[in-house]
């Protein structure tokens, strides 16, 4: 299953924040988390509980509060942020800023700013069959016999670095992540027999 | 008004449960059972000896249909109350709902290939033995820290912190599972594998209920407690 985007909502305003989140909820085709908080002084809680994806604020709320300083209190260096414009603002006042939305942007334009952030967990699938090449199939084999990486790269004479590149290619392309889900696709597909697999 | 959000002490409880059937669990877990016939959430919880602010705070939490979750009003929170909720949460997954899954994975799969049904199986057990870890070291370990905090003071060697960086999502596993048999199950049309599906899909999400009541109540509510010491 795919991550869902974490994104806190940071606006003291009710109707601004709980229209956000509706929006980002319910109109767009990214699958979404929102956290909300509408006290400033609690954002630094909620960054560490929550850990968001992106954060949205307001930049004429957080005066005092500087974008490194939250950045840092995020834990997250690659917290994104993103300005909520509700009103005219001096353009150099956003530069720090990943991306700056206006509250008369349309929720097109909205999520088109918010997948330009790159965020790894927006990146839209690619619907192509999530096939496995026949040496992805042949490390599963022995993933689900027990063995190691460094036992998995004497046996197809490849590097321990090759094998762990393969084993997150399928992690990815099957979305199974544990040796016993692994297990479980092998049977099925018919990859090993029962009494290969080891531990069982 | 005790808390913030969609219920408060004065709406009736069926009216509650009637909206908003999976609070059904949470109303159990505090203790409160059926029978209450056109009494207030506040006349319910006081006549079973309930904190109403803190089963305010956790339906309140958890009965945002938009999937917004909301910052509870920690202050209002009993401690105790939600630890007896938590504790009692934690009874139904291991004594009831996931032996009830197994059973009825079993049973879905006997008169299919046995040798997935056993691959199943084994990546279910391994699953239970998580659950219980995590649960294991909440009620060993955190809630004990919780208990002895309130009674007289900080212990060095824990704080909420440590918990909250360490408290992982369980019930990405259990997610798994239905992903891969949704995916890759050779399917017989009977009734039984589609009837664990739906086990598993409520679980999963009452698993995660669990964790947003411990991340959005239970850690701040400690954390405020650690801040006033």
């Amino acid at each position: 299953m795919k991550k869902r985007l974490r994104i806190l909502i940071a606006l003291p305003s009710d109707i601004l924040r709980i229209g956000f989140a509706t929006i980002l909820k319910n109109y767009m085709s990214i699958d979404v988390l929102v956290f909300e908080v509408s006290d400033m002084f609690n954002l630094k809680e909620q960054l560490i509980i929550n850990k968001p994806d992106l954060l949205i604020i307001e930049p004429s709320s957080i005066g005092m509060f500087k974008l490194d300083k939250i950045r840092r209190q995020a834990q997250n260096s690659n917290l994104k942020i993103a300005a909520l414009l509700t009103g005219m603002v001096d353009h150099r006042i956003l530069l720090p800023y990943d991306v700056a939305i206006s509250v008369f942007d349309t929720t097109k334009v909205i999520e088109k700013k918010i997948l330009s952030l790159k965020i790894k967990n927006t990146e839209k699938d690619d619907n192509q069959r999530q096939e496995l090449s026949s040496r992805e199939k042949e490390i599963v084999i022995c993933i689900v016999k027990g063995m190691s990486n460094q036992q998995i790269a004497d046996e197809l004479f490849l590097s321990k670095y090759t094998i762990m590149a393969h084993r997150r290619n399928i992690a990815s392309k099957l979305q199974i992540h544990s040796t016993a889900g692994l297990t479980i696709y092998a049977i099925v597909n018919k990859l090993v027999d029962i009494n290969e697999v080891k531990n069982l | 008004m005790y808390a913030i959000g969609k219920y408060s002490d004065s709406d009736k409880m069926s009216d509650l449960i009637c909206n908003n059937y999976p609070m059904l669990l949470v109303m159990n877990r505090f203790g409160i059972t059926l029978g209450f016939g056109d009494q207030s959430i506040r006349e319910v919880c006081e006549n079973k000896g309930v904190d109403v602010s803190t089963f305010l705070s956790v339906i309140n939490l958890l009965s945002r249909d938009d999937g917004i979750i909301y910052n509870g009003r920690i202050k209002d929170i009993s401690l105790t109350s939600l630890i007896d909720y938590l504790k009692k949460s934690h009874n139904y997954f291991l004594d009831f709902k996931l032996p009830l899954i197994r059973e009825k994975l079993k049973k879905a799969g006997a008169t299919d290939n046995n040798d997935i049904c056993i691959a199943i199986m084994k990546y279910y057990d391994q699953y239970v033995q998580e659950v219980y870890n995590h649960m294991h070291y909440e009620e060993e370990v955190v809630f004990p820290y919780i208990k002895s905090l309130l009674e007289e003071g900080t212990n060095p060697r824990f704080n909420i912190e440590k918990f909250s960086k360490k408290h992982d999502n369980i019930d990405n596993k259990l997610t798994e599972l239905k992903d891969i048999i949704i995916k890759y199950y050779p399917g017989d049309g009977s009734n039984n594998m589609i009837e664990v599906l739906f086990d598993i899909f409520s679980c999963a999400e009452d698993l995660s209920s669990h964790s947003i009541v411990e991340n959005n109540l239970l850690i701040p509510a400690v954390r405020q407690i650690e801040n006033n010491k």
